[in-house]
């Protein structure tokens, strides 16, 4: 083999001392024997040389304005106690204006993402396994043909049906093996052949799939998990009680969706895309998710290559392209409204709730996202807005029980589009709480 | 679908550990609460903004802004993290939330112009100074490049210096997360600093 293009990965954990003592021998080594490699480590130690003194020159705290405190404060009044100011601020101005009105919405997320009943199969857990317990994180319940199991992937031995396998533990299957595992937090995971499989540090962490095929069946997280999670080198797939496929090969992910719906994050370029059930996406080193035919996967299991299992780490993903300018949609954003118009009308109440609650199903739909991405918790909201004379909504202000940017966003989202009743005697104030629960 | 009508608010105030004090304290609408907090929290919260954002005129008022979020948000800290972790997150949030709005003013991508140094207004910088600021600025351009999740990982990595599990808690995002955005950011990163002459010299001849 001719000079070959360094492996970045490795030397980039080379470089931070994070590589298992025997990979940083062999690195070591083959650093000694390597040009290329020699010199892009010399790059990136310089570059990195350079980055750690410009930090050093940075002001340490920016100078602080002499005012900057006192505004602040003045603001912070202005709001009045955070999450009580509505019992002072809203309340005096208008009283016949104010409305308190919630809305108690009731998503069914799996019969309304599946479209059928719910799943209430239940995944046989591991022979002798009960809840989560100790630090074990999933359990091989059966294997056939080749598979290795351990604790690292430093470690691996011949694996039996029953192993527990603690967090950060690796299973790997030859291309003839296959293997079944139970999953501590609830489901199931089955590897296809040449599938090299990290499990995450805890029960409720993410998996890593560093080549191969896995067909996940997770079952409902409870209130408060998180959603069950897999990452590879360039995806990372998130669900709650789904069924789906999942394929790592030649440096791209795809996913297959049989049950539910998943959330497909692309790494290089922080695309995201629901995946529903019937439907596939494939995202490689380009960054871009693009839909392709459900079932294509199959295929995809067929050529894929046996990894060998001595490449140990990851290997390296086709060059990123650069990241689309713009962003144009980039979730997480909250809006931080500073309330000026004066608010002194009058509105029709009962109008109000009709026209929020024929919003139920875009509600809905924001909590039924917040519940894949975080969790299927209850969450409060407390919007407040201004709806102008027109019937639109001047400032809004929507404050969550729970941090989540990307929630608060899409409910603003819904309150903005709403054409209310044109208030009497000018913009009237309307504070309206709701209720999302699983 | 049951409409209720009734207003529940969190009315659960720890009393405990001081930080929990604090909070309470601050929740019931106590001005000298959140003085305390802003007086104890901004050096580290100025410090990662302006890491975050560089050479900006608007460090200062996204400060500002980060601690009225911080306020409005303080009903949702639910004493899972650290309060210290708990509000650099919302900082880092209101950094990278002000780096959007930013990027949407801007018309197309942001590419890297060789800029002449601004002229020192009142007093005459060192020249070392200048060439720095220089470097700066064009990191920042660089940076500009990525998406703002990755950026924040990599400033916070590489020029903050922090680890990548700190990072995971205070992103509030998995591990390996982390790692895979870095890997990202630093491969690009480091390839466009490389490649710019301001930076050849340190990046390829030795130090300085
Ligand atoms: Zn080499």
């Amino acid at each position: 083999m001719s000079a070959h293009a360094p492996e970045l990965r490795r030397l980039f954990a080379f470089l931070d001392g994070r590589l298992p003592p025997r990979d940083q021998l062999e690195t070591r080594v083959h650093l000694e024997a390597c040009p290329a490699c020699r010199a892009q480590l010399d790059v990136l130690r310089r570059t990195r040389g350079a980055l750690r003194e410009l930090g050093e020159r940075m002001p340490v705290v920016p100078p602080q304005n002499p005012n900057a405190e006192a505004k602040l404060m003045q603001e912070v009044a202005r709001r009045g106690a955070p999450g009580t100011r509505v019992q002072w601020w809203w309340l005096p101005v208008t009283a016949g204006a104010t409305l308190l009105l919630a809305l108690l919405v009731l998503p069914r997320l799996r019969g309304a993402s599946a479209g059928g009943e719910p799943v209430t199969e239940t995944v046989a857990p591991g022979p002798e396994a009960p809840a989560a317990e100790g630090d074990r994180v999933a359990t091989v319940v059966a294997l056939r043909g080749q598979v290795e199991d351990g604790v690292s992937a430093e470690a691996l031995h011949p694996g039996k049906a029953g192993d527990d396998l603690p967090g950060s533990a690796v299973i790997r299957t030859g291309g003839d093996g296959e293997a079944r595992l139970a999953l501590a937090a609830g489901g199931e995971i089955a590897l296809g052949p040449a599938t090299t499989l990290v499990l995450p540090p805890d029960a409720q962490g993410v998996l890593r799939l560093d080549g191969g095929t896995i067909d996940v069946h997770v079952t409902p997280r409870k209130e408060g998990e998180r959603p069950f999670g897999v990452e590879t080198a360039v995806a990372r797939i998130e669900a709650i009680g789904t069924r789906f496929r999942v394929v790592h090969a030649a440096g791209a992910t795809s996913v297959d969706v049989s049950e539910g719906k998943v959330r497909f994050v692309s790494l290089p370029s922080d695309e995201e895309q629901l995946v529903a059930a019937g439907k596939a996406a494939r995202v490689d080193g380009s960054g871009r998710v693009a839909e392709i035919p459900a079932g294509s996967t199959l295929v995809a299991v067929a050529e894929a290559p046996a990894e060998a299992p001595e490449a140990a780490l990851t290997p390296e993903p086709p060059a990123p392209a650069p990241e689309p300018p713009g962003e144009a949609v980039e979730p997480g954003e909250v809006e931080v409204p500073i309330q000026v118009t004066r608010a002194r009308g009058t509105i029709d109440g009962a109008r109000v709730r009709a026209r929020v609650s024929r919003q139920r199903g875009a509600f809905q739909s924001c909590y039924a996202d917040y519940m894949m991405r975080v969790a299927p918790q209850p969450v409060r909201v407390n919007a407040k807005f201004i709806v102008l004379d027109d019937g639109s909504v001047g400032s809004i202000d929507v404050n969550l029980t729970v941090e989540d940017p990307t929630l608060a966003q899409c409910v603003e989202r819904v309150f903005r589009a709403i054409e209310f009743p044109r208030p009497q005697g000018g913009p009237a104030r309307v504070f309206y709480p709701i209720d999302l629960s699983p | 679908m049951a409409v209720a009508a009734q207003v529940v608010w969190p009315e659960a105030i720890l009393v405990g550990s001081e930080t929990e004090n604090l909070v309470g304290r601050c929740l019931t609408g106590d001005a000298d609460a959140f003085r305390e907090l802003y007086r104890n929290h901004r050096p580290h919260v100025a410090r990662l903004v302006q890491r975050i954002l560089g050479p900006d005129s608007e460090v200062e008022d996204v400060i500002q802004e980060a601690f009225i979020q911080i306020h409005r948000s303080l009903p949702s800290f639910q004493g899972s993290s650290l309060l210290s972790t708990w509000i650099h997150r919302v900082a880092v949030n209101v950094a990278l939330q002000h780096i959007r709005r930013r990027k949407r003013q801007r018309a197309g991508p942001v590419t890297m112009v060789a800029e002449p140094p601004e002229p020192s207004s009142g007093d005459p910088a060192p020249e070392e100074d200048v060439l720095w600021r220089d470097r700066m600025r064009k990191l920042y351009a660089a940076l500009d490049t990525l998406s703002p999740k990755k950026r924040a990982v990599f400033v916070l990595h590489e020029i903050e210096g922090m680890s990548a599990e700190d990072i995971a808690k205070t992103m509030h995002a998995p591990l390996i997360t982390v790692r895979t955005r870095l890997f990202y950011a630093r491969k690009a990163l480091y390839a466009l600093l490389a490649a710019d002459p301001s930076f050849h010299e340190l990046v390829g001849g030795g130090g300085g």
